[in-house]
């Protein structure tokens, strides 16, 4: 009996699986794929390529810029995730106080994920310039004297963190959302009779309920921090001098305005492994810490 | 029941799959005999001015003309994948900064046998600097459809304001003249001696008219650390820095000048012509002159763009390519270019760009045509993208005055080497290339 | 039906206008950025284009809202966006829930290296597979039509994960009772997963829309023709290297996020739904 479920089992999945797995094989692994070669080769786009074996591999030991680019990118990382989470949690938890407005605030909170980046990026350095510009301004009523931010060696970091944690918190703070409307009210009553305090209601109810969740989002937030591109390109363009160069950066210009595709295609290799680790190492928390139900 | 199924999503998926392709192949190829170009292009002003070309194309060739316009912040990427994908155009338009890389790398193919076969083709109406952008190791990859060298805007009612005469139509002044005045005509915060642009596009123009480059003549090792270059960007710095004739820089990407001059509390500006079109908006008189002389004398930076055939374009369609080429350069097409107002046309025939209002504007076709104080073409190396990064990265800290500038330089230099041995690099690529 | 989260203070009544007012204060805030942009796209020409553009218009110039759609084609670009976006979108989300229900719910050999491969496409940067999608598309002559903007974009990893996560946390007990009483896995899918999935397929949903709405880089490289160009392409159109019209590009900006706001109000049912059993979590 076993043996036929079996069979029936897989070609059924196999059948689901079909349609995402032709389009994904060739429209998303293949370039893929075609990247790792790629990385074997020295390329310049317009001439044909020569092989270059682990050459750009090994180009990358000595390269300042790689590693400062690397550098820069994990300081946005585990500065940026963690503050991300932390808004999007929070707002989750303030929206799901049983308001009856809470579609309106829900869709307002959504729109600094929804309004283009090559935008509102702009609007951000305007709010940021030392002088007369927003920040500065409400900082100086507070009496703080607000630093140059993005033409400032110590802050443009920091000032780019707070951006992108503005413009990315919204999807968390939707999928958290989801993830606590759909604890069941019975659960807290239970605590409340066991004498829980909210805070106690919190740690043992919401988290372990919302952990798949909170794994989806810290994964997807952790690989989309490192490709963060598009803000620190327009405004810093990687400056001031290197400071908020990312590594996507580096390897867009590596790539597209250096000309040097197997390089690009190697450091992106390397990132890929950077992620992959941390990626494994959070799949096998989730063993430990996220509960499914099953 | 499940197996039925099974075969019926199976038909679904296989129909969905043959239709998809069929899709795929149906559409949009490129319409053969056709003459495609691709240019940049954003707001629709600029676009109207293609469109005139797309018509004169069509009249001049009777074929179809289809123009592939992209906004200029996407043309070089868009550019670039269509190369590398064989789905470029016939005729491609190239940023003079960027011909040696396209060049250096096979992109495109040189033209010079193209030219020597076609004895009706007159080179020698190109103006002498356009032809230097547009050559890369000896030969000629494209033609010139702009160029232009970059002047000195200033603004008449500021002058006359303060009691100053108007500056030389013709004469370029010194370089301690211009300092004197920038000094004179400051009073911060309402009032400004100078702007341009905190980059090494504006800072070039200072180190031609000193003698100096940012390379060396072969190529070979960074010239920043010469005495010449490194006097002219120190002047320059200190008029941001010593005297403080700028207005505050409060972006380094933002940051403007023709923002800055069009506040209208600015004496001058350094830029090229074709910010004539945005400075007509002006609610001040204003007027250009040649560029301060240095002890090289008037020597800016020239710049311009040109058309060029990429590499793959063979046979039959390489008659047409060049065929396509000439007409797009040709003095009619310039003349449209010209009477668009947005640019100096590449050619010695073709007509005036700059009318007046304000009276001055000819002295660009002058400066150009070597009547009037004069102009260096710009030179850029076959990665002229990197060397800007680095100097992009390092020098805008002198504007602010976090760094002075023989820090920056002996900072850059070392790296700056290292670029100009990959050129060199990149040159002997080429060559092998070639044979 | 909502469930409350966390019992602040003692009195509910204080606690529901302590909870107001900070939804308040935390969308003022938030929405400062989004409200100069739209205040930035009202003013004049020479305002706009200051060196430090102000907050609050000196004049308020509504004209810009025409202006904008005269200097592009704007509605033809946002029609062209909604077709992308929707695109992609439906066929992500289709394709991803099936394959997300095999990888959750049936055991196959290889399903855990396929998830992993799934996965890993996430962690490669876009910048770098660009050259690659290109030349295949245009080897598919797909280049300037829907097809070739489309599916490229069509069959990321992300839906796959999303709904998947999803899966695996509703219980098995509603599957088994369907199948106990004679359905098949595709009739367990279709009536009893999707309909409890909704939540996630609608945030699956709306943020592949989004993040397709404003997709900038594909489409301005695909799309050679206006038939096909998009509306973040045509913010371009305003940034032109003699300079850059702020009011009319945040004008144009504006626009274009309005129909993303409306998708948010229509879509609301469906984040709400009044399920007291699974979600990303729950029992």
């Amino acid at each position: 009996m076993t043996p036929r479920w079996r069979n029936k089992e897989t070609i059924a999945a196999w059948l689901f699986i079909l349609p995402s797995l032709i389009g994904f094989l060739i429209f998303t692994a293949g370039p893929v794929v075609a990247a790792g070669v790629i990385s074997l080769l020295n390329w310049n786009l317009f001439s044909s390529p020569t092989f270059a074996g682990l050459r750009n591999f090994a180009r990358l030991g000595p390269d300042p810029t790689f590693w400062s680019a690397l550098g820069n990118t994990a300081y946005f990382t585990f500065l940026s995730v963690p503050l991300t989470m932390l808004v999007s949690l929070a707002l989750a938890l303030l929206l799901n106080q049983g308001l009856r407005r809470i579609a309106v605030f829900r869709s307002l909170l959504l729109l600094p994920y929804a309004t283009i980046t090559v935008a509102v990026a702009f609007v951000w350095i305007w709010l940021y310039i030392p002088h007369g510009g927003l920040v500065n301004t409400v900082l100086g009523w507070f009496g703080v004297a607000g630093p140059a931010w993005l033409i400032s060696d110590h802050w443009a970091m920091p000032a780019l963190i707070a951006m992108s944690v503005w413009k990315s918190f919204g999807f968390g703070m939707v999928v958290f959302l989801a993830g606590l409307q759909a604890i069941p009210q019975q659960l807290y009553e239970a605590a409340r009779v066991d004498g829980s305090s909210a805070w106690q209601s919190f740690r043992n109810v919401t988290v372990p309920m919302l952990s798949p969740a909170l794994f989806f989002v810290i994964v997807t937030s952790i690989i989309g921090s490192f490709q963060v591109f598009d803000q620190a390109l327009i405004m810093t363009n990687g400056g001031p001098g290197s400071r908020t160069t990312t590594l996507v950066m580096y390897i867009y210009r590596t790539g597209f305005e250096n000309y040097d595709q197997g390089y690009a295609a190697a450091q992106s290799l390397v990132l890929f492994g950077f992620i992959v680790v941390i990626t494994a190492a959070q799949f096998v928390l989730q063993r430990r810490l996220v509960h499914y139900d099953n | 029941m499940r197996s039925e199924l099974s075969r019926r999503s199976l038909l679904k998926y296989t129909g969905a799959a043959v239709a998809a392709s069929g899709l795929l192949s149906a559409c949009s190829s490129r319409p053969p005999g056709a003459a495609t170009w691709s240019m940049w292009s954003s707001s629709p002003a600029e676009r109207k001015v293609w469109d005139a070309f797309s018509q004169y194309v069509e009249q001049q060739l009777m074929i179809e003309s289809v123009p592939t316009l992209t906004p200029s912040g996407g043309y070089p990427t868009k550019l670039d994948l269509q190369l590398v994908s064989g789905t470029a155009s016939l005729v491609t338009a190239l940023n003079g900064q960027l011909i040696p890389t396209y060049a250096a790398r096979g992109a495109h193919r040189p033209l010079d046998d193209l030219i020597a076969a076609d004895p009706d083709f007159e080179l020698d109406d190109f103006y002498p600097a356009s032809r230097k952008i547009s050559t890369f190791n000896h030969q000629i990859y494209g033609i010139g459809f702009d160029v232009a060298p970059t002047v000195l805007y200033y603004n008449k009612t500021l002058l006359a304001k303060a009691g100053i005469a108007a500056p030389s139509r013709t004469e370029p002044m010194t370089w301690a003249t211009f300092r004197e005045l920038a000094k004179e005509l400051t009073r911060p915060p309402d009032q400004y001696g100078f702007t341009c642009s905190p980059a090494i596009d504006d800072l070039v123009s200072w180190i031609y008219c000193a003698g100096g480059n940012v390379m060396n003549d072969d190529g070979s090792a960074s010239a920043l650390n010469a005495p010449e270059a490194t006097e002219a960007i120190q002047f320059v710095i200190d008029l941001f820095v010593k005297d403080q004739v700028t207005p505050p820089i409060s972006n380094l990407v933002t940051e403007s000048s023709l923002a800055n001059f069009l506040e209208g509390n600015v004496a001058f500006m350094q830029n090229g012509p074709w910010q004539v079109v945005n400075v007509r908006k002006a609610k001040f008189d204003w007027d250009v002159v040649p560029f301060p002389a240095g002890a090289a004398g008037s020597t800016p930076r020239v710049s311009g763009s040109s058309f060029a055939i990429p590499s793959g374009v063979k046979g039959d369609e390489l008659q047409l390519a060049w065929k396509l080429l000439k007409t797009l350069t040709s003095t009619g097409a310039l003349d449209i270019y010209a009477k668009a107002g947005r640019n100096n046309p590449a050619r010695l025939s073709a007509g005036s760009a700059f009318k007046p209002p304000p009276d001055n504007l000819g002295v660009v076709r002058d400066i150009l045509a070597g009547k009037v104080a004069g102009g260096h073409p710009f030179d850029v190396t076959t990665n002229w993208n990197q060397v800007k990064q680095l100097l992009g990265q390092d020098l805008p800290r002198t504007f602010l005055g976090q760094v002075s500038v023989p820090e920056a330089i002996e900072g850059l230099t070392p790296r700056l080497d290292v670029l100009m041995k990959q050129h060199q690099d990149n040159i002997r690529q080429a060559e092998a290339r070639k044979g | 039906m909502t469930t409350e989260a966390l019992p602040l203070l003692k009195n509910p009544v204080a606690t529901r206008r302590l909870v107001v007012f900070a939804c308040f204060l935390v969308t003022a805030m938030t929405l400062v950025p989004v409200v100069m942009m739209v205040l930035v796209a009202f003013q004049s020409d020479a305002e706009s284009m200051a060196a430090q553009p102000s907050f609050w218009p000196s004049s308020w110039h509504p004209e810009n809202l025409q202006r904008a759609f005269e200097l592009v084609p704007l509605g033809h670009y946002l029609l062209n966006t909604i077709i992308f976006a929707a695109g992609t979108t439906l066929l992500e989300t289709v394709t991803a829930a099936l394959a997300a229900y095999a990888f959750a719910r049936l055991n196959f050999p290889g399903r855990g290296w396929l998830f992993g491969i799934y996965l890993a496409t996430l962690m490669i940067p876009s910048q770098v597979t660009l050259i690659p999608q290109f030349i295949l598309v245009a080897k598919l002559q797909g280049i300037d039509t829907w097809p070739g903007m489309i599916l490229p974009h069509a069959f990321t990893a992300i839906g796959v994960f999303l709904l998947r996560q999803f899966f695996l946390g509703i219980p098995r007990d509603y599957e088994e009772a369907a199948r106990l009483d004679g359905a098949n896995r595709w009739q367990a899918f279709i009536r009893v997963i999707v309909p409890l999935a909704v939540p996630a397929i609608a945030t699956l949903a709306v943020f592949k829309f989004i993040g397709q709405w404003n997709n900038l880089l594909w489409p301005l490289v695909i799309s050679n023709s206006d038939s096909t160009r998009t509306a973040a392409v045509g913010l371009q159109v305003f940034q032109d290297i003699n300079g850059t019209q702020w009011n009319l590009l945040l004008m144009a900006a504006t626009i274009t996020t309005v129909p993303l706001i409306v998708l948010f109000f229509l879509t609301q049912r469906w984040f709400i739904k009044g399920i007291t059993m699974s979600g990303l979590g729950g029992r």
